[in-house]
């Protein structure tokens, strides 16, 4: 059974024979364990990160891996609970990420090198995500109903929860889907409109 | 609810209300644990919110280069996930390691998710080749004609991400793509401030790109750069 190469949900039954023939030793099971949950695991610590923090590949690294160490060890003796072992450790490495550490500020000098010599391993790719970030801001800029901008930067620059969004531009609650769906779409429509996407074929 | 909960397959339609409630923020801790574990069992959901966070990266990216007008009310930035975050601080990712940054990712699954399936250059939809396509850059210092650069990228990425030059300040009225098996159109585009129109397109593309530009002053002009046939 090839539970990896499954495109739809993980079946409970599915992942306990996983588990079994992982602890048994079975490599080709570790990769289909991992497979099953890397995608996901990938996401959910880019949501419990900071926008474009780099540490949230580390973190579902790390986080798989332990996984995957556990349950070579025999240690999971419920293969259900897997998921929500997953979510806790990354919820739990990402809080880690941003709680205060002694440490952290001791070191700055060294993170700060860190980031430097990141930003300079690839000057042209460097260049080239700045001419990104300036071509997405001049398309955000075109969004004529300047609620939608407002609203967009709003729920996805500031991480404003919905309802101070609402508060704040006079929105009722009720209608916060159907609002944020339409500027989405109003967006969606300016990066098409501006080649990102292709003409008829 | 119960750990194996997470296993238990929701109607579509129900899937999709959570969905759609997870992803405008509408659930409280406890829903947003329990539909956290549900989407790892359950990875087909995974790709509608990696485009969300897509778009949320892309604002910050955008943020970094101070386009979205930000304001003095940036969050307060307290350190705890999912808190208001001060983008000023925040890094793009090092493409050096870790390729184009994600936002590609997100426009094309924003169209999709908006029901503009058919901008994808395949039918099948965003791959996980989509945030790191082939780059091919027209490099004004390389000359109008000598060969671009070719940055391979994901060769099962659907996408080819096309730079190409026109004077800085010029707005790009129009692009053509002519003279290979597909042709296309597009309107406008948006010119960076160093002067460089970029083009999301069918990976398979070749042909000739024909841009039509206008100087500040308003003086048109048109220049052509040849697709490799190979990329």
């Amino acid at each position: 059974m090839d539970v990896a190469a499954k495109a739809q949900s993980v079946t409970a039954p599915d992942l306990a024979a996983l588990v079994v023939r992982v602890a048994a030793g079975e490599r080709q099971a570790e990769v289909e364990l991992v497979d099953c949950f890397r995608r996901g695991v990938a996401v959910l610590a880019r949501r419990h990160c900071r926008p474009l923090d780099p540490a949230a590949d580390d973190i579902a690294q790390d986080v798989l891996v332990a996984m995957l160490e556990r349950v070579r060890a025999g240690a999971i003796k419920e293969p259900a609970a897997l998921p929500a072992y997953l979510r806790t450790a990354v919820i739990h490495a990402a809080a880690a990420r941003y709680r205060p550490r002694r440490e952290q500020a001791l070191d700055g000098p060294d993170r700060i090198g860190e980031r430097l010599a990141d930003e300079r391993a690839d000057p042209a790719a460097s260049l080239a995500a700045r001419q990104l970030a300036a071509a997405i801001a001049t398309l955000l800029g075109e969004l004529t109903v300047p609620r939608d901008r407002e609203l967009l930067r709003r729920f996805y620059l500031l991480e404003h929860d919905r309802d101070e969004v609402c508060a704040a531009l006079g929105i009722d609650p009720g209608h916060f889907h159907r609002v944020i769906h339409r500027a989405r779409q109003r967006f969606g429509e300016i990066l098409a409109r501006h080649g990102l996407g292709t003409g008829p074929g | 609810m119960s750990r194996s909960d997470a296993f238990l397959p929701m109607t579509a339609w129900l899937e999709q209300a959570w969905l759609q409630r997870y992803l405008d923020r509408a659930l409280d801790a406890e829903e947003q644990a329990w539909f956290e574990t549900y989407l790892l069992a359950h990875p087909h959901l995974v790709e509608a919110v990696e485009a969300d966070t897509g778009l949320r990266d892309a604002f910050a990216l955008a943020g970094s280069a101070g386009g979205t007008g930000e304001g003095g009310d940036a969050g307060g930035g307290d350190g705890r996930p999912g808190s208001p975050t001060r983008p000023s601080v925040v890094r793009p990712r090092p493409p050096s390691r870790r390729g184009l940054p994600p936002w590609l990712g997100l426009a094309a699954g924003l169209l999709l998710g908006l029901g503009l399936a058919a901008l994808w250059p395949t039918a099948s939809g965003p791959g996980p080749g989509l945030a790191n396509p082939t780059r091919i850059v027209f490099d004004t210092l390389r000359g109008g004609h000598s060969p671009p650069h070719i940055e391979p990228g994901d060769p099962d990425s659907p996408w080819l991400l096309v730079e190409v030059p026109v004077p800085p300040g010029s707005r790009i009225d129009s692009v053509r793509l002519e003279g290979g098996p597909q042709s296309a159109v597009f309107g406008s585009v948006a010119a960076t401030p160093d002067g460089f129109g970029l083009l999301l397109l069918d990976a398979r593309a070749t042909g000739n790109l024909v841009i039509d530009y206008a100087y500040p002053d308003g003086v048109r002009n048109q220049t052509r750069f040849q697709l490799p046939m190979r990329h």
